[in-house]
């Protein structure tokens, strides 16, 4: 009896800190009381092109810029009546991450939110975690793009199908579908994953599946010791395996979520040899910048210096990364340093217009011969319109 | 894989292995030879790179092939020496820890010691795919740690960082900088060793690397374990829960920043220096105070934790009487050198460190002014709730009040204690007193930090479940302060 009423205890808790950690609204009905759909084929292309096809949005092509964009105009849709999004792709590729746009009425902004990957099966999201998810909603969409810094832009499309939408009212199930998506879903690797997982989206988040789990190990001890009278050593073998048990429930999500990474690098780099596989980075079009600046530095000695300035110091560093084994430094650690610049060094602009846009910058380089790149700031072409090469001349 | 990359792996296990085998020969463990194997083949990457600085400089490409017979050399020579010590002094079990409650083939305990064993295997093999396929990915990675190594293979010899006044001041010079041209090199070197193994800059490659630093802290942990008399259940999961954090995982995954190595290095010289003061066996002093000497030679806070190794280190040998005495001058002095206007402390990788009242001057970092930042909730965040620590936050504390006991009867683990009370300290100080406040509030290095000290805890942790015996003098000419 003792057992039973432990085990009757620790479901009953476990569920409550479940329904805690997925917000339910205690008042709300088991199933949706209401829920609208939006077929995939109510959706149409803003970016890249698609076409219906029995129902289904499929997405056949990327714009020019690797991205897609999908969007509907619902009529009557009250964001506080129906704050649970479902939504369902098939043939969704890895390469690409997953975006839910939504404008409400009298709002010029589009407003964002960043979705984990939605494999082929239905995935949720509790829209009330955002706060701009109120009032007329008169549009709803989904933007597909290259997964960022991992994908190449180029890689990243491949055709699939917007199957569908829909938005639920207030419910349990709604919530405890959402929660799932949250804690199981599958986020790419970023370069925040090394500081601080769990923060390597922007993405809102649903309360912490470690505070859940410690809460439930510790409930779980605790009605150890008041169902089961279990006290000293006995308690704390009890404790301990609670500890554990949460332990690797939590392992075995962070295991999931790393077979989904991992899924993501196969499909760029498995059987692919290690000189190509260097190129296919999230930032190829530096690759390709780094590529025409090698190509034109060619002849030079090995000792000359190239300074590097850059729309970011992302692209900076990336830059002079990719340029190896060129020896090159940023610009922005040479110039306050007070130094002269030495005649016959390099000086390379990667996507930004300072060396024409800022006095300073002209004045600098007025004696300087421009060797590459475009003639007017008009200039077309992807990689020519983006690089300026300078040989610098001191002013006399 | 070619066989010179296989010796790029291999030989640094023979000689690492060889040396830690000496260092130990007089007495046995259980466990010691996961110890060997894993302690040594860090010991032994680290000997390989250091090799790779002194003979690698001017083909780079042919760094293996120029180490490689010097070091296969080195570890025959530890591995026969190992033997011959053992053969005039046979290694004696005296003292060693009786095992509690051992496995049973076809136990409950048995199957779940497996069961565990298979999860780790799993996880280093997923992880390992990941490094192994995709090139350096996180930021300092690139832009710190292995742009160095990369210019000097693909350059073909190596050429020296400099400050960048220099660089423009001689533009014909054959060197070169970087914002992080005085970071410290043996992460470059140890990159450059198996890049050249690899047959040349191939990053997958390079970056398996700390694939290897996970495996192996995983068996010298799992080994100092065994040796402090802890079952080999409690043995294995105490790796498995150290190879289970998430954050770790992403540094293997993710491989390139330097806090593994820190983390993996500081926790190795800690597993050797707690067998110390468990067992006073010599050869594990060495060992520790040789892995903590490496710490600034691979991150510059490695400076900090060397400092904080060395004062226990210190305090550990001195007669006890003198032990407070000494603590609470060397306190009263820092706090006289303060309130007269600041004092300078020599730190091995930073220099000379001026501390004063409001500010910290850091030679190679910078000033860092002290204030109190309110961070608290960030940090609680990164350690309680985000995924990087599983339960370890939660853990640690209850495991502290469980086994308090033993903190008041065993002196290794009391001094053990203050050893992680001072790395903490310091975290607590950097991060809620100095601008690095902002790496917590913005959860970008904080966690990092917290990383590098996470394996000295589980040597912690191992102190505290261990059954503390008195501790016997076993070789003379060293006094065991008790």
């Amino acid at each position: 009896m003792r057992r039973a009423s432990f085990a009757v205890a620790v479901v009953a808790s476990g569920f409550l800190l479940l329904a805690w950690a997925a917000s339910i609204d205690w008042s709300a009905p088991l199933r949706p009381a209401a829920q609208r759909s939006v077929f995939g084929s109510e959706f149409r292309a803003l970016f890249g092109a698609a076409e219906d096809h029995d129902g289904r949005l499929h997405v056949a092509a990327a714009a020019e810029d690797f991205s897609a964009v999908q969007s509907a105009a619902p009529a009557n849709l009250v964001a506080e009546e129906l704050p649970l999004l479902r939504y369902r792709f098939a043939d969704f590729p890895r390469t690409l991450e997953l975006t839910f746009l939504f404008r409400a009425q009298g709002d010029d902004d589009v407003q964002t939110v960043q979705l984990p990957w939605p494999g082929s099966g239905v995935a949720s999201f509790d829209l009330s975690r955002v706060p701009a998810w109120k009032g007329r909603i008169v549009e709803i969409g989904f933007a597909e793009f290259p997964t960022a810094q991992n994908v190449p832009p180029e890689r990243g499309f491949a055709p699939f199908d917007l199957v569908g939408v829909e938005l639920w009212s207030p419910s349990w199930r709604g919530a405890f579908a959402a929660l799932a998506t949250d804690w199981f879903g599958a986020w790419p690797w970023s370069q925040r994953s090394v500081h601080a997982l769990g923060r390597d989206s922007d993405a809102p988040h649903a309360r912490s599946a470690v505070l859940f789990a410690a809460l439930a190990a510790a409930a779980a001890s605790a009605w150890a010791a008041l169902l089961l009278g279990l006290r000293g050593r006995r308690l704390l073998v009890a404790a301990a395996a609670c500890i554990a048990f949460a332990w690797i429930a939590l392992d075995l999500r962070w295991q999931a979520g790393l077979l989904q990474r991992l899924a993501l690098t196969r499909s760029l780099y498995a059987g692919v040899a290690w000189p190509q596989r260097e190129r296919i980075v999230g930032d190829s079009d530096v690759v390709r910048a780094a590529d025409e600046v090698k190509a034109l530095l060619a002849g030079e000695p090995a000792e000359r210096r190239v300074l590097v300035l850059a729309g970011s110091s992302y692209e900076v560093l990336r830059l002079i990364w990719h340029l190896s084994p060129l020896n090159a430094a940023p610009l922005p650690l040479a110039l306050p340093s007070g130094a002269a610049l030495p005649d016959g060094c390099i000086v390379v602009f990667y996507d930004t217009t300072t060396w024409h846009d800022n006095p300073a910058m002209r004045a600098l380089l007025a004696s300087s011969a421009r060797i590459t790149g475009p003639d007017s700031l008009l200039a077309s072409g992807f990689e020519s319109g983006r690089v300026a090469v300078f040989r610098f001349r001191r002013v006399r | 894989m070619s066989v010179s990359y296989a010796l790029a792996w291999l030989l640094p296990l023979l000689a690492g292995s060889g040396l830690v085998g000496l260092l130990g020969a007089g007495r046995r463990f259980r466990g010691d030879g996961a110890v060997a194997l894993g302690a040594g083949w860090v010991v032994g990457v680290f000997v390989a790179a250091a090799g790779a600085r002194a003979f690698g400089g001017a083909d780079a490409l042919a760094v293996t092939a120029r180490v490689a017979p010097w070091l296969g050399a080195f570890g025959v020579l530890a591995w026969i020496a190992a033997l011959l010590r053992l053969r005039v002094a046979p290694a004696t079990r005296a003292g060693e820890p009786a095992e509690r409650r051992p496995l049973r083939a076809g136990g409950m305990r048995a199957a779940l010691f497996w069961l565990l064993l298979a999860a780790i295997v799993v996880r280093v093999l997923t992880v390992a795919d990941e490094a192994a396929l995709r090139p350096v990915f996180p930021w300092d990675a690139w832009a710190a740690w292995a742009i160095k190594a990369k210019n000097w293979m693909l350059l073909g010899h190596v050429e020296r960082y400099v400050p960048v006044l220099d660089w423009l001041a001689d533009p014909l010079a054959p060197t070169r900088t970087a914002a992080t041209w005085n970071y410290p090199e043996l992460l470059a070197w140890l990159e450059v060793w198996f890049a050249g193994g690899a047959g040349g800059w191939n990053e997958p490659l390079v970056d398996l690397a700390w694939c290897g630093a996970l495996v192996a802290f995983a068996l010298a942990a799992y080994g100092y374990a065994r040796g402090f008399g802890l079952g080999a259940g409690v043995a294995i999961a105490l790796v498995y829960a150290f190879v289970s954090l998430p954050l770790i995982d992403a540094h293997v995954a993710l491989a390139g920043y330097a806090d593994l190595w820190v983390a993996v290095t500081l926790g190795l010289a800690s597993l050797a220096w707690a067998r110390w003061l468990a067992f006073r066996e010599r050869g594990q002093w060495w060992l520790g105070v040789a892995l903590a000497l490496c710490l600034p030679a691979i991150k510059l806070e490695g400076a900090i934790w060397l400092l904080i190794f060395s004062a226990v280190v210190v305090l550990d040998l001195l007669p006890r009487r003198w032990r407070w005495g000494v603590a609470g001058l060397v306190a009263a002095l820092a706090v006289l050198g303060v309130v007269l206007g600041g004092f300078v402390l020599p730190m091995l990788g930073l220099g000379l460190v001026h501390v004063a009242w409001g500010d910290v001057t850091v030679p190679t970092l910078g000033a860092f002014e002290l204030g109190w930042h309110p961070v608290g909730a960030a940090l609680l965040a990164s350690l309680f709730t985000l995924p990087n620590w599983h339960l370890f936050w939660y853990v640690l504390p209850a495991l502290v009040l469980v086994r308090g006991r033993v903190l008041l009867e065993d002196h290794a683990a009391r001094l053990f204690g203050l050893f992680v009370v001072l790395q903490l300290a310091f975290l607590f100080l950097l991060f809620f007193f100095t601008e690095a406040a902002a790496w917590a509030q913005d959860f970008t290095s904080a966690n990092r930090l917290i990383l590098q000290i996470v394996p000295s805890l589980f040597a912690f942790a191992m102190l505290l479940l261990r059954t503390p015996r008195p501790v016997r003098r076993f070789q003379s000419g060293w006094s065991v302060a008790r």
